[in-house]
C-alpha cells in the first residue's frame, strides 16, 4: 500500500473519530446537564412529583421535535419538493440537522430524569435495556428501541461521507420506525389527559398524511422508468410488410395549386 | 449579426499538475442534497435543489477532501472524482 | 439575455462560393412532403439499385488503403455530422476506430425533430446511398454490423430500406449484416447515447458519459452513431472523390401546409433557397427564421437572407445549419408565442432523468407564458435569467441547452414583441402558428 493511501486512511480514521466524538460529546453533555437539572429541580422544588413532571414534559417536547424532524425529512425527499421555493433546500437540510440535535438533547433529558427518579421505578437498566423497567415494561421498551433506531438513523447520517458510504441512506429510513415506536411509547404510557390524546392522534395523522403523499406522488424517476419501458425494437420483415401504410409517390398530394412555382 | 456564445462554455484544459475534477451524472441524481451539505465550497444548489458542480480541476486540498466526502455519501452514486 | 450581441446586419457578410463544374449533388430535385408525416413525397426521383449503380458504379470496398483515402477526402471537404452537432466526421471515425474493431455502426434516421424530414427523404429516394455509407463505415472501422435506426411509425422508410436490402441481397452484393431498429416515436429517440444504451440492452433514453469521445460503457464494443445524411455524404464522397463532391446541405423548409426538403449549396444564400422553396401566406418575406432545429437559433430574416448555406460561413456568427431546419416565421405570426409553444413541447419531451431539465424547462416555459400574457414582472425577469443560467450545460444530454438557445435567441430576435407583450398589449392579430408540433398522445 502506498504511503499516500496510508495517509488517506489515517485521515479518514481521524475524521470518523472526530465525528463520532462530537455526537458522543453532545450526548454526554446533555446527560450531565439533564442530571444537574434533575437534581436542581428536586432540590428547589423538594417535591417528589417535580422530576416526574420534568421527565414527562421533556418526553413530550422530544416527541414533538421528532415529529417536526420526520415531517421535514419527508418534505426533503418529497417528489414535489423542487416546487417549494422557500425555505431553500440548503436551509431545509440545515434545519433538519439542527432539529435532530434538539431531539437528542430532549430525549436524553427525558431518559436521565426518569432513570434517576427513585419513584418512577424505571432505573438505568430500564432506561437502556428492553424489558428492564419495572414501571410499564412494554411501553418503556418501545421507547428504548425507538431511541436506538433514532440513534442509528442519526449517527449513520452524521458519518455519511466518512465511513458510512451509502449505508446511511437505507439506514436513514428506519427513522420512520423510530417515530412509530416512540408514538406507541407515548400513546401506551403517556396519555393521561384528553389534550395529550388529541396531540398524539393529530400529529400521528399528520405524519401519516405527509408520508402517504410523499410515497404515492409520481416522481420524475417514475416517469423516466415509464419512458424506459417503451423500448426500441428490431424490425422483422413481416412487420414491415404488414405496416399500416404504404408509400405513394404521387404528383398531386398537395392539391393542384398548393405548390409554389419557382 | 447576432453572435450566439455557446451555452456550454469551453472547459479549461487540465495541465499535468491539475487536481482531480468532480463530475456529476445528472441523469441519476435525485437531488438528495447531502453532497452540497458536505461540500459547500465545491457544490452549489440550483433553484430546484439539484447540485451544481463545476468542471474546473480542484486544486485546493480542502476542496478535494470535501469532494471526496460528497462522492462517498451520495446514495445515488451520481458523483465521480475523475 | 446578456449572451447575445447584435452587430450591424450587413457587416462582413461572406460571399457565396460557386460549386465546381460537374459537382455531384445527392438529390435531383426538391422533395415536397405533407406537414405532419413523411409517408409520401414528390419531386425527387427514386433510385433503385439499378439506377444507383448506373450512376455511381459498383459498391467500393474500403478494406485497406481505400479507407485512408476516404478519411482524407472527408477531411478535405470538412464533412461534419448532419444530425445537428456538426462534429468532424473523419475525427469521429478515427476515434471509434482507435477503440478497436468488432463494434457497431448506426445510421441514425430517427428524426425526432417534428419539422425535419431530410433523413426520410434520403431513405425513401436514395436508400442505397445511405446503405453504401453504412457499409463503408462498417468496413473502415472493422465493425461487426450496421444498424439503420428509425422511429416507430416511419413505415415508408422502413419498407424502403427493407426493399433496398433485398435488392442488394438479390444482386449478390457483399454487405455486412444490417439490421433495422425502430425507436419509440419521441423527440430524444435519435440522441446518440440513448441509441448506444439501447444496443447495450438498456432503455432508449440519453445517458451521461464521462468521456464524450467514448460514449459506450466500459467493456462494451465501440459504437459509431452517424446521421443518415452524414453516411450518405460519406458514400457520395467515396464514389465521386473530393474534387467532384458538392458540399451541400439538406434543408427542410416549412410552409403552412407542406414541407420542402431542398439540397442547398454554398453557392446560394438562404434568401435564394427560400425564394424557390417557401410559400409566403401574405406574399411578404418572413420576419425571422428558426435555423437548425427546435433547439436551434432564431435569426432575423434580414440577417440570415444574405448568408450562404454553408456551416463554415455561418460559424463566425454563432449559427449552424444544425439538423437542417429552416422554419420561416411569416409577418403577423407572433414569434414569442411560437417560441413559447416550442419551448413547452421541448419541456414535455424531456427524458425525465435530470433535475434541471425536468423542473427547469417547465419553470422557464411558465415564465414565458406569463411574458406572452403580459404578466411578467420585474422580479420574474430576474428569475428567468437565473433559471436560464442554472439550467445551461447541466443535463446529461444537450436537450435543455437547445431549448434555451431557441428561447434566448427568440427573446432577442423578437425584442419588439417582448416589449409589446410586456405592456399588456398583444401582438397585432397573430395569424396562426406555423411550426408543427405533434399532438400529445396522452391528451388525445
Amino acid at each position: 500500500m502506498s504511503r499516500e493511501r496510508m495517509d488517506q486512511k489515517a485521515i479518514d480514521a481521524r475524521s470518523v473519530t472526530m465525528a463520532t466524538g462530537l455526537v458522543l460529546l453532545v450526548t454526554a453533555s446533555a446527560f450531565v446537564t439533564s442530571w444537574l437539572i434533575g437534581l436542581g429541580v428536586q432540590r428547589v422544588a423538594g417535591d417528589k412529583m417535580a422530576p416526574w413532571i420534568l421527565g414527562r414534559s421533556a418526553g413530550v417536547t422530544s416527541y414533538l421535535l421528532l415529529v417536526a424532524l420526520v415531517l421535514l425529512g419527508l418534505v426533503l425527499s418529497h417528489p414535489a419538493r423542487a416546487r417549494i421555493a422557500w425555505p431553500s433546500s440548503a436551509t431545509r437540510i440545515r434545519a433538519h440537522i439542527s432539529l435532530s440535535v434538539f431531539v437528542l438533547v430532549f430525549t436524553v433529558l427525558h431518559i436521565v430524569v426518569l432513570a434517576t427518579d427513585k419513584y418512577a421505578n424505571v432505573g438505568w437498566w430500564g432506561a437502556f435495556l428492553p424489558m428492564g423497567s419495572q414501571y410499564r415494561p412494554l411501553p418503556v421498551t418501545l421507547g428504548v428501541i425507538g431511541f436506538y433506531a433514532g440513534m442509528a438513523a442519526g449517527l449513520t447520517a452524521a458519518l455519511a461521507g466518512r465511513i458510512a458510504r451509502r449505508v446511511w441512506w437505507p439506514v436513514h429510513k428506519v427513522a420512520i420506525v423510530s417515530l412509530i415506536l416512540v408514538w406507541l411509547h407515548g400513546v401506551l404510557a403517556g396519555i393521561d389527559t384528553p389534550a395529550l390524546l388529541a396531540m398524539y392522534v393529530g400529529t400521528g395523522a399528520l405524519v401519516v398524511g405527509v408520508a402517504f403523499s410523499r410515497y404515492t406522488a409520481v416522481s420524475h424517476r417514475d416517469q423516466a422508468e415509464d419512458l424506459a419501458d417503451v423500448r426500441a425494437t428490431e424490425l422483422s420483415g413481416r412487420r414491415a410488410d404488414t405496416a399500416p401504410r404504404a408509400v405513394v409517390y404521387s404528383d398531386d398530394i398537395l392539391g393542384s395549386d398548393s405548390r409554389r412555382s419557382s | 449579426m447576432p453572435r450566439v456564445v455557446p451555452l456550454r462554455e469551453a472547459r479549461p484544459q487540465a495541465g499535468p499538475a491539475a487536481g482531480p475534477r468532480l463530475r456529476l451524472d445528472p441523469s441519476v441524481c435525485d437531488g438528495v442534497g447531502i453532497c452540497s451539505h458536505l461540500a459547500p465550497d465545491v457544490i452549489g444548489v440550483d433553484s430546484w435543489g439539484y447540485p451544481i458542480v463545476h468542471a474546473e480541476p480542484l486544486t485546493d486540498k480542502r476542496d478535494v477532501r470535501q469532494a471526496e466526502a460528497a462522492v462517498k455519501a451520495c446514495p445515488r452514486k451520481a458523483l465521480h472524482l475523475l | 439575455m446578456n449572451h447575445l450581441h447584435l452587430a450591424h446586419p450587413h457587416a462582413d457578410v461572406p460571399a457565396t462560393t460557386p460549386l465546381a463544374a460537374g459537382a455531384v449533388r445527392m438529390l435531383d430535385g426538391s422533395a415536397v412532403l405533407p406537414l405532419h408525416d413523411a409517408e409520401q413525397l414528390t419531386g425527387v426521383t427514386v433510385h433503385d439499385l439499378a439506377a444507383h449503380r448506373a450512376l455511381f458504379g459498383p459498391r467500393r470496398s474500403y478494406l485497406g488503403h481505400a479507407a485512408d483515402t476516404l478519411l482524407a477526402d472527408m477531411d478535405a471537404v470538412e464533412l461534419s455530422g448532419r444530425g445537428g452537432g456538426h462534429f468532424p466526421t473523419a475525427a469521429k471515425w478515427r476515434s471509434v476506430a482507435r477503440a478497436g474493431a468488432g463494434g457497431t455502426v448506426v445510421a441514425n434516421a430517427a428524426e425526432g425533430e417534428p419539422a425535419i424530414a431530410k433523413d426520410a427523404v434520403l431513405l425513401l429516394t436514395r436508400p442505397h446511398l445511405v446503405l453504401d455509407g453504412l457499409a463503408a463505415a462498417v468496413e473502415v472501422l472493422g465493425a461487426r454490423e450496421g444498424v439503420v435506426w428509425l422511429h416507430d411509425g416511419a413505415w415508408a422508410s422502413a419498407r424502403s430500406v427493407t426493399r433496398a436490402l433485398e435488392e442488394r441481397r438479390h444482386a449478390g452484393e457483399l454487405d455486412p449484416p444490417i439490421r433495422i431498429m425502430l425507436a419509440p416515436a419521441r423527440y430524444l429517440s435519435g440522441e446518440a447515447t440513448g441509441i448506444i444504451r439501447t444496443l447495450e440492452g438498456g432503455p432508449t433514453l440519453p445517458r451521461w458519459v464521462a468521456d464524450p469521445a467514448r460514449p459506450w460503457s466500459a467493456g462494451e464494443r465501440p459504437v459509431l452513431v452517424n446521421n443518415a445524411e452524414t453516411l450518405a455524404r460519406a458514400a457520395l464522397l467515396g464514389h465521386v472523390g473530393a474534387a467532384a463532391y458538392a458540399p451541400t446541405s439538406l434543408l427542410t423548409v416549412v410552409s403552412d401546409t407542406y414541407r420542402v426538403v431542398v439540397e442547398a449549396g454554398p453557392d446560394e444564400t438562404f434568401g435564394q433557397v427560400l425564394a424557390r422553396s417557401w410559400r409566403s401566406p401574405d406574399g411578404q418575406a418572413p420576419v425571422a427564421a428558426l435555423l437548425g432545429g427546435y433547439g436551434g437559433s432564431w435569426v432575423r430574416w434580414e440577417h440570415l437572407a444574405p448568408l450562404p448555406v454553408s456551416n463554415p460561413a455561418l460559424k463566425p456568427f454563432g449559427l449552424s445549419v444544425g439538423a437542417g431546419l429552416l422554419g420561416p416565421l411569416p409577418q403577423r405570426v407572433c414569434g414569442l408565442e411560437e417560441s413559447g409553444r416550442i419551448l413547452r413541447y421541448l419541456a414535455g419531451q424531456s427524458a425525465k432523468q435530470c433535475g434541471p431539465c425536468v423542473f427547469g424547462l417547465p419553470a422557464v416555459a411558465d415564465l414565458v407564458d406569463r411574458l406572452v400574457e403580459g404578466r411578467l414582472g420585474r422580479r420574474d425577469k430576474h428569475t428567468l435569467d437565473t433559471y436560464v443560467r442554472e439550467i445551461s450545460g447541466r443535463g446529461a444530454c444537450r436537450h435543455p441547452d437547445g431549448a434555451l438557445r431557441m428561447l434566448s435567441t427568440a427573446l432577442t430576435v423578437f425584442a419588439d414583441d417582448v416589449a409589446r407583450h410586456k405592456h399588456g398589449r398583444s401582438c397585432d392579430a397573430p395569424l396562426h402558428s406555423v411550426l408543427p408540433i405533434p399532438a400529445d398522445p396522452e391528451e388525445a
